[in-house]
């Protein structure tokens, strides 16, 4: 194993077992007080052991795959968390929406995050210059963007949150198609880089 | 993460990253900006590389190092610039200790 895939399972590992805990925790709390309701508990439990199990047998054959399974599961591991967070706030009744409503917004936030996770890392991806420049841009438009949804989600009445939350994210996205369309990236031949890293 | 905290902690780093983000550059145009010995820029790439925010290729006997930020590495690298951590960025051939 490279210096480099040791130091991203040294630095992916830390917030996936955060994610794991919580999610673990969550389901357990959820086992005490509703355990006659395993639709609640059961799913995120059992996805929790297929994740551990899938991420040991990966780290058996090879780091490297381990170390970019970490990442998918531990975005899946957060989104059962806050479905998980939001039912918990139904079943205490601490919830300050009605059951439905909590459904919906717990949703678009998840949602939210899906669409948070992948903007983020979309400017690490390999590219030529000017496609480098169009990713960044594109990358925090998305953030923006998603963050906007989530608050959308979060604050606003139901009727109006939905509207919103699209205006958010259709104004970063038509951010992106104009800039895309003004600098024309394609038109550029600067050199892609390539995908493995030289050594010094 | 806490990879790249420390990554960024440096004022050097941090310059290097700056320089980047015009364009990706060889290690000796790099080099050329600052004022600290090949061993010295070389494990500041190196850090950088561990943290996953440079990636390096090789193209004939020359090292192209290339920008690898996402959007949050960026915002941290912009927090960090603003507070000043770890003290200022040099200025382009200004010198600077040597202690990666």
């Amino acid at each position: 194993m490279s210096n480099h895939h040791a130091a991203e399972l040294r630095g992916s590992a830390g917030p996936a077992r955060i994610a794991g805990f919580t999610l673990g925790g969550l389901s357990l709390v959820l086992l005490v007080l509703r355990p006659e309701l395993p639709q609640l508990w059961l799913p995120p439990l059992c996805s929790l052991a297929i994740g551990a199990w899938v991420y040991r047998l990966a780290g058996q054959r090879s780091r490297e795959v381990a170390a970019r399974l970490y990442g998918a599961l531990q975005l899946a591991a957060w989104v059962l968390v806050i479905a998980l967070f939001f039912g918990l706030l139904s079943e205490l009744g601490w919830s300050p929406w009605s059951r439905n409503d909590t459904a919906d917004r717990g949703q678009g936030l998840v949602l939210a995050l899906i669409m948070l996770a992948y903007a983020n890392v979309m400017p690490k991806m390999p590219a030529s210059r000017a496609w480098q420049a169009q990713l960044r841009f594109a990358g925090w438009a998305l953030v923006l963007g998603s963050v906007g949804y989530a608050l959308a989600w979060l604050l606003l009445p139901l009727d109006l949150a939905s509207w919103a939350a699209m205006a958010a994210l259709g104004s970063a996205l038509g951010l992106i198609l104009i800039r895309l369309l003004w600098k024309q990236p394609w038109r550029t031949t600067d050199a892609c880089p390539a995908h493995e890293e030289a050594q010094p | 993460m806490s990879d790249v905290f420390k990554a960024l902690s440096d004022p050097s780093r941090r310059r290097i990253l700056q320089l980047l983000r015009s364009g990706p550059q060889s290690a000796g145009e790099l080099a050329s900006h600052f004022e600290l010995s090949k061993p010295t820029l070389s494990a500041h790439f190196a850090v950088l590389r561990e943290a996953g925010l440079v990636h390096s290729r090789r193209d004939g006997k020359q090292l192209i190092y290339h920008l690898q930020l996402s959007v949050l590495e960026e915002a941290l690298l912009g927090f960090s610039q603003l507070l000043g951590l770890g003290g200022a960025a040099p200025a382009p051939g200004q010198t600077k200790g040597e202690t990666p």
